[in-house]
């Protein structure tokens, strides 16, 4: 090894050797001059003297500076980590190539502080210095690294992989980045790691490739950061998606309303125009059917600002000591002339009162919300509901006889902005489910269906009863 | 004679007022609440010389009964107007004679029905 680094030494030094031969040539040339004057110099003359041995002295001066230089410089080197040699050939060889102590203390600064793993191996794929990041990425200690093979460093089958890579390296001469691997390290058992490895082959000025560095980092944090951002970012985009796809919905469905209330309007003013005086069942009539969509379109923004709230985590619930039974009874008598109009009768079955604390509002919602729907798909007929209750839960179940959903479809219809039905066909936000779902949730209970295509569907609401 | 509008809108009150409006202006209405409902209308030897058609509905909705229209010989030719609240409907995907967008209004109404009738507009009829 010292033999090899003796070699090292005088390759890294050659350049330096054609001015140390000149500087030979002075010395001895200066000392040659100095005797011959010596010699042939006349006796008795003073000058030529004192001229010889000033001669001699600048000769050797000359020779004894360069050869200590020398000596320092060979000492200094041959004692510099293959780091320091690479540093002095590096452009900041100014700097360094006088004080390789320096350079030394420099290299393990940098080694030392980088969160990036380090490591050289020499061309048997032994281990020869690692720093601490790669310590704590592998959960071995120096030592164990040291001098050890890179296959009983790494475990099968990295190990292998590993070495094969660097083989290459040394075999090429070419430095690979960037290599993905997936290992289970010591320092973090049972954990799956993702790691990039590059490799780079340590070369001499003769071109001989000593050995190869290796990088190690540790990207699990980064590739997870990275997953996740573009987890948020499609998430985002499928937000902004639905988003525009509910303006669009509610638009259209704000509008027919609008179109009912404009024209009913345009008519009542023409004929006030015209000096027609409807009489008093005619103006009811009329009356009544804005009436209607004034309603139609209250439900419609109460929903609109219900998601926005309920988007926002604010179901916030107002329990009163009320009759449940009174208020399912009253909801279907008020929804009893649109299910007419649908062709629908709505059956009723809750015979005795119960008595609890609940959120009128709330319950309102969730009963008009399953009956529309019943009403909505039920295909004209019949739509039973029932209210029953123990101690500790009510159930409120919605059957119709309807369209059905299919079974693929039942999951995600109380999903915000889903329906089992084509668009073309049912107008409608795709949220009244969805504000049935969140509200009933907010009441810490459940809600289910079971239905098939073509038969009905059945909904049932089960909520805590909270004892008066 | 009136000229004869068919409405096919499946909701109530809209389909019911835009008769009304209609039969104020002097047209004769007639009303069916779906695709279905409207090809039973259209079996009538007297066929509607125009045809207001919501296109959202439920059952065969309006495309679909549009669709069909165009590959019937004998009705393709009875002008069609689409009534819809979508911004983002493609005329050229159901060639109608006219699209009116909701919410509507009485003067859009009437000229829409008669830009696509041939001769003058009948003589409007006191609202009641």
């Amino acid at each position: 090894m010292a033999a090899q680094e003796t070699r090292a030494l005088d390759d890294v030094t050659s350049s330096e050797r054609q001015p140390r031969r000149l500087a030979w040539a002075l010395a001895l040339g200066l000392m040659a001059v100095a005797v011959a004057q010596l010699v042939t110099a006349p006796s008795g003359g003073a000058s030529t003297p004192r001229a010889a041995i000033l001669a001699m002295l600048v000769g050797a001066g000359v020779l004894g500076a360069y050869l200590l230089r020398g000596v320092e410089k060979r000492r200094g080197t041959a004692e510099a980590p293959r780091g320091v040699e690479r540093a002095c050939e590096s452009p900041h060889e100014g700097t360094f190539a006088d004080s390789a102590p320096e350079a030394h203390a420099v290299f393990e600064v940098v080694a030392s502080q980088t969160p990036i793993g380090l490591a050289y191996f020499d061309r048997t794929l032994l281990c020869i210095l690692v720093n601490d990041a790669l310590t704590e990425l592998d959960g071995l200690s120096i030592e164990q690294h040291r001098g050890r093979h890179v296959k009983d460093i790494l475990p099968p089958p990295l190990g292998e992989a590993v070495a094969e890579d660097m083989l290459r390296v040394i075999e090429t001469g070419a430095a690979t980045n960037g290599l993905p691997v997936r290992v289970e390290s010591r320092s973090r058992p049972g954990e799956m790691r993702n790691w990039v490895i590059s490799y780079c082959p340590l070369r001499l000025a003769n071109s001989e490739i000593k050995g190869v560095g290796c990088t190690i980092e540790d990207v699990t944090e980064r590739l997870h950061t990275e997953r996740e951002r573009e987890r948020l970012v499609v998430d985002l985009r499928e937000a902004v998606r639905a988003r525009d796809d509910f303006l669009s919905i509610a638009s259209h469905e704000l509008r027919t309303p609008l179109s009912t209330l404009a024209l009913g309007t345009q008519e009542l003013i023409r004929a006030a125009d015209a000096g027609v005086t409807p009489t008093p069942a005619q103006l009811r009539k009329k009356a009544e059917r804005l009436r209607s969509q004034v309603h139609r379109l209250e439900r419609l923004i109460g929903t609109v600002l219900d998601v926005s709230r309920i988007t926002q985590g604010r179901v916030r619930l107002f329990p009163e000591q009320l009759d449940a039974s009174a208020v399912v009874r009253e909801r279907c008598e008020q929804l009893r002339d649109d299910a007419a109009r649908a062709g629908s009768y709505i059956e009723l079955s809750c015979s005795e009162a119960i008595v609890g604390n609940f959120d009128r509002t709330r319950l309102e919602q969730i009963v008009d919300n399953l009956l529309c729907n019943a009403i909505k798909f039920g295909a004209g007929n019949s739509i039973e509901v029932t209210l029953e209750s123990t101690l500790e839960i009510v159930r409120l179940t919605v059957h119709d006889h309807g369209v059905g959903i299919a079974k693929e479809d039942q999951a995600r219809i109380f999903e915000r902005f889903e329906r089992a039905v084509s668009s073309r066909h049912y107008g409608g936000l795709g949220l009244g489910l969805w504000v049935v779902r969140q509200i009933v949730e907010s009441m810490g209970g459940t809600i289910f269906v079971t239905s098939e295509l073509g038969m009905g569907s059945t909904f049932v609401v089960e909520w805590p009863r909270v004892p008066a | 004679m009136s000229p004869r509008v068919l409405v096919v809108e499946d909701d109530d009150d809209l389909r019911e007022i835009v008769c009304e409006v209609l039969e104020g202006a002097g047209y004769e209405a007639k009303a069916a609440c779906g695709g279905e409902e409207a090809l039973v209308v259209l079996e009538d030897p007297v066929r509607p010389d125009v045809i207001l058609l919501d296109l959202t509905m439920p059952g065969m909705s309006g495309f679909e009964l549009r669709e069909r229209l165009l590959r019937t010989p004998e009705l393709r030719t009875i002008p069609t107007i689409v009534m819809t609240a979508s911004r983002a409907f493609d005329p050229a995907t159901l060639s109608p004679a006219g699209v009116l967008l909701k919410p509507l209004d009485v003067s859009q109404l009437l000229e829409a029905i008669d830009r696509v009738l041939p001769g003058e507009p009948p003589c409007e009829v006191s609202p009641s």
